[in-house]
């Protein structure tokens, strides 16, 4: 029969092959959907995108759950013999169909403009799969302020463009079990930060993933921030010997004062080195009368001073013993010295209000959390002191502002415990929002760990696979049709695959990351080597000699 | 292509809004058949037009007959006469599934009135048959008609109108009649088991 047209077909244009039609739901709980006959229950996946064609408006949706159904409960009693032909094709679809549960993400009116769902279809309205047009009428083109990082589930030839200064204006969330591929994405929306100028990046590099090169699962080695941009980023270290060891350059070689630690940068590391608030008020004490050499101090401090110490102040003998046995430990660390020869913070400042990304790598350090923390903690308390100092200097003349700035920290929930997310300049930082144009970039494991509240402000989460009950539901925390969501997000490919939600994105999405290979280089203007640039120069000679003239590059 | 309105198969008998009866010569057998859709005028407009299924055609005896029963030789000749001129008609019944409008417009539902005694009955043509069954309204008519082997006739009626369609459609059309039928019956798997297992083309060519 041939296919009528009404005036939304003539106004939308053509659509894919209808799915089914709307049975019954509610605007909280999504629609139900029976699916036709002809629909192939098998091709569809949770997390695909349908469009329901109401009277005046398409409502955006997302596959969140698919069910089978019959219209009595005599057939599963007695099932049909299926190995009939005849009988599976009357059956298949009539008394047993199947049934998608859909979650309207959001609605295009006929303007073609985007509104949030405050209503849904009404019965009976028809359900087609999206198109390539209207994933790009949701998701727009790419531009200055829009990055591709990747393609829904089943249309590859489309993308999905994140919003980028809405990316940068709240803190990110990168979420995801070991191995799903977290770093692989973070540096993913790196690139596409730095490639567009929203923000300048000060990213704490626990395992050397960001900087100069990091091998990827295949054991090919992928090109890091420094060699996209090499104007763009600086590479700082702590560990000068581990940085040249990988053929590193690094720009800055970060050392950090011990006479420069306050009590409250150890107060991060209150779980992590299982301080006591007993030591920490010892710590509070010894910096009040020792000042800024309190540590240094303690560790060289002779018995009778100690005895000294006890007798005179509050502070109680185990506690000061196991401070002590605890500050010993950054002993190890080499990049602890008495005094810098330089203002590590500065230097960090002066290349982030030149533009200038800075990966900080920890090299060796990477694998010792309390170096990890420490130092992040260290620099972003201070940098952050400064940054509001800027702020309130230039207000009202916003080119004195310094640059929107993103800080990335790797096992966030560390940082953001519920335990010290108050008293932890991270958690500060992220529920100020933008007011200090500083923001957090939190790529973390157990996203469950982290404080709520910070969690609530995590502007945009990027969410690679998650099966932790816990995990998901501190992922999906204040999103419209959560419940719907948890099954897509609990049935993600392990790697290559997450979904996107919150304000950068007008509505959740699944999608395939983008590759990281030449092509994205090329894309973010990085300059060809080796095979690539061979590849080039001959399709090059090809474009300007033709194929017989050409014998060229080899 | 001749007069859809010549040679009557028979003429009516007896009549409801729910269906009739015909009766016709024993020639006219050959012609008949279970579940056949067939039409007649139930009144003086002739744009209005009674469809139904033909079920239960039955040969009643008359005198004659049974004499010659038990006749010890009676010739061909004379079994022959009896055939032509005997005076007891053959007898179908036809359920009412549906008629045309003064409008010109098909509806599957009961005719507004019967057809009057003697009216023409007439055999539709394929394409008319298939203007009928392009819709399954009429599912639900004979399904739930008591006084007739609803599933039997059914499916004998489908069979007959997927073979007036082109070989390439006719499975489709079975599958969606079964599919309208499954709607119908599933509250009663037997029956519609009965019926699927009756429409399966195993006759009709599967052109998938």
């Amino acid at each position: 029969m041939a296919k009528k047209t009404t005036e939304i077909d003539d106004f939308f244009g053509p659509r894919s092959p209808r799915l089914g039609v709307v049975t019954g739901g509610s605007l909280s709980r999504g629609l139900d959907v029976k699916l036709d006959p002809g629909t192939e229950l098998e091709e569809l996946a949770a997390g695909r995108y349908v469009v329901v064609h109401g009277h005046q408006r398409r409502f955006f949706s997302m596959v969140t759950d698919i069910t089978l159904a019959s219209t009595s409960a005599q057939i599963a009693i007695t099932p049909p013999d299926m190995s009939n032909p005849f009988l599976a094709d009357v059956y298949g679809g009539s008394m047993a169909f199947g049934v998608v549960h859909i979650a309207p993400m959001l609605v295009i009116n006929e303007n073609r403009q985007i509104e949030p769902v405050r209503t849904i279809p009404p019965h009976f309205q028809e359900v087609w799969t999206a198109t390539e047009q209207d994933i790009n009428d949701v998701f727009g083109d790419e531009d200055e302020s829009h990055f591709n990082i990747g393609a829904p589930l089943e249309l590859l030839n489309t993308q999905i463009n994140v919003d980028l200064k809405r990316l940068t204006e709240r803190s990110v969330g990168v979420f995801g079990k070991s191995g799903t591929g977290k770093s692989y994405l973070t540096r993913i929306l790196l690139a596409g930060v730095i490639a567009r100028g929203a923000a300048v990046n000060l990213i704490f590099d626990m395992h050397n993933d960001y900087g100069w090169e990091v091998y990827n699962e295949l054991g090919a080695r992928d090109k890091g921030l420094k060699q996209l941009f090499p104007d763009k980023v600086a590479i700082f270290t702590l560990d000068d010997e581990s940085s040249r060891r990988r053929g590193v350059r690094p720009d800055f070689v970060v050392t950090l004062a011990f006479n420069e630690i306050d009590p409250e940068d150890l107060s991060a590391l209150r779980q992590t080195m299982d301080l006591s608030d007993t030591m920490l008020d010892a710590a509070y004490t010894l910096r009040r009368l020792w000042g800024r050499d309190w540590i240094q101090q303690l560790l060289t401090a002779e018995p009778h001073i100690l005895e000294d110490l006890l007798n005179t102040t509050t502070i109680n003998g185990p506690s000061l013993t196991a401070l002590v046995r605890r500050l010993q430990r950054f002993e190890r660390f080499k990049f602890l010295v008495p005094q810098t020869q330089g203002d590590t913070v500065q230097e960090i400042l002066n290349y982030i209000e030149s533009g200038r990304s800075v990966v900080l790598e920890f090299g060796r350090y990477g694998n010792a959390l309390e170096a990890y923390i420490l130092v992040a903690n260290y620099l972003t308390r201070r940098l952050r002191e400064r940054y509001v100092k800027r702020i309130e200097e230039s207000l009202g003349d916003e080119a004195k502002q310094p640059p929107q700035l993103m800080i990335t920290i790797e096992e966030a929930h560390k940082f953001l415990d519920p335990q010290i997310a108050r008293q932890t300049i991270f958690g500060t930082i992220a529920r100020e929002l933008r007011k200090y144009k500083v923001t957090l970039l939190v790529v973390d494991q157990r996203p469950s760990a982290i404080d709520e509240e910070v969690m609530s402000q995590v502007g945009t989460r990027v969410t690679a696979l998650l099966d932790n009950e816990k995990d998901i539901t501190a992922v999906l925390m204040g999103v419209n049709g959560a419940q719907g969501l948890r099954e897509v997000l609990a049935r993600l490919d392990t790697r290559q695959q997450a979904i996107v939600l919150g304000h950068a994105v007008p509505m959740p999405v699944v999608i395939q990351t983008r590759p990281y290979d030449e092509a994205f280089y090329k894309a973010m203007g990085a300059p060809l080597q080796g095979k690539s640039l061979k590849r080039a120069a001959k399709a090059s000679g090809k474009t300007l000699y033709g194929d017989d003239e050409f014998e060229g590059y080899g | 292509m001749a007069n859809e309105w010549d040679d009557p198969i028979g003429y009516v008998l007896r009549s409801s809004t729910s269906g009739f009866s015909a009766g016709a010569g024993l020639t006219q057998i050959d012609s008949l058949a279970f579940g056949m859709i067939v039409k007649t005028q139930p009144s003086t407009d002739t744009r209005e037009v009674l469809y139904g299924l033909l079920y239960d055609i039955h040969i009643d005896d008359d005198p004659l007959v049974r004499q010659l029963v038990l006749a010890e030789a009676v010739t061909e000749e004379t079994i022959r006469d009896q055939r032509v001129h005997r005076i007891a008609p053959v007898e179908m019944s036809v359920l009412a599934t549906g008629y045309r409008d003064v409008d010109g417009q098909i509806r599957q539902a009961l005719p507004p009135r019967p057809p009057i005694s003697l009216a023409p009955v007439y055999l539709c043509t394929d394409a008319e048959s298939r203007e009928f069954t392009d819709y399954f309204d009429y599912f639900r008519l004979v399904l739930s008609a008591s006084q007739v082997p609803g599933e039997q006739l059914l499916a004998a009626n489908l069979v007959r109108a997927a073979l007036t369609r082109p070989e390439s459609e006719q499975y489709d059309f079975l599958v969606s009649a079964g599919r309208e039928a499954a709607r119908l019956l599933s509250g009663d798997m037997a029956r519609l088991d009965n019926l699927l297992r009756l429409i399966y083309p195993n006759r009709v060519r599967i052109t998938e």
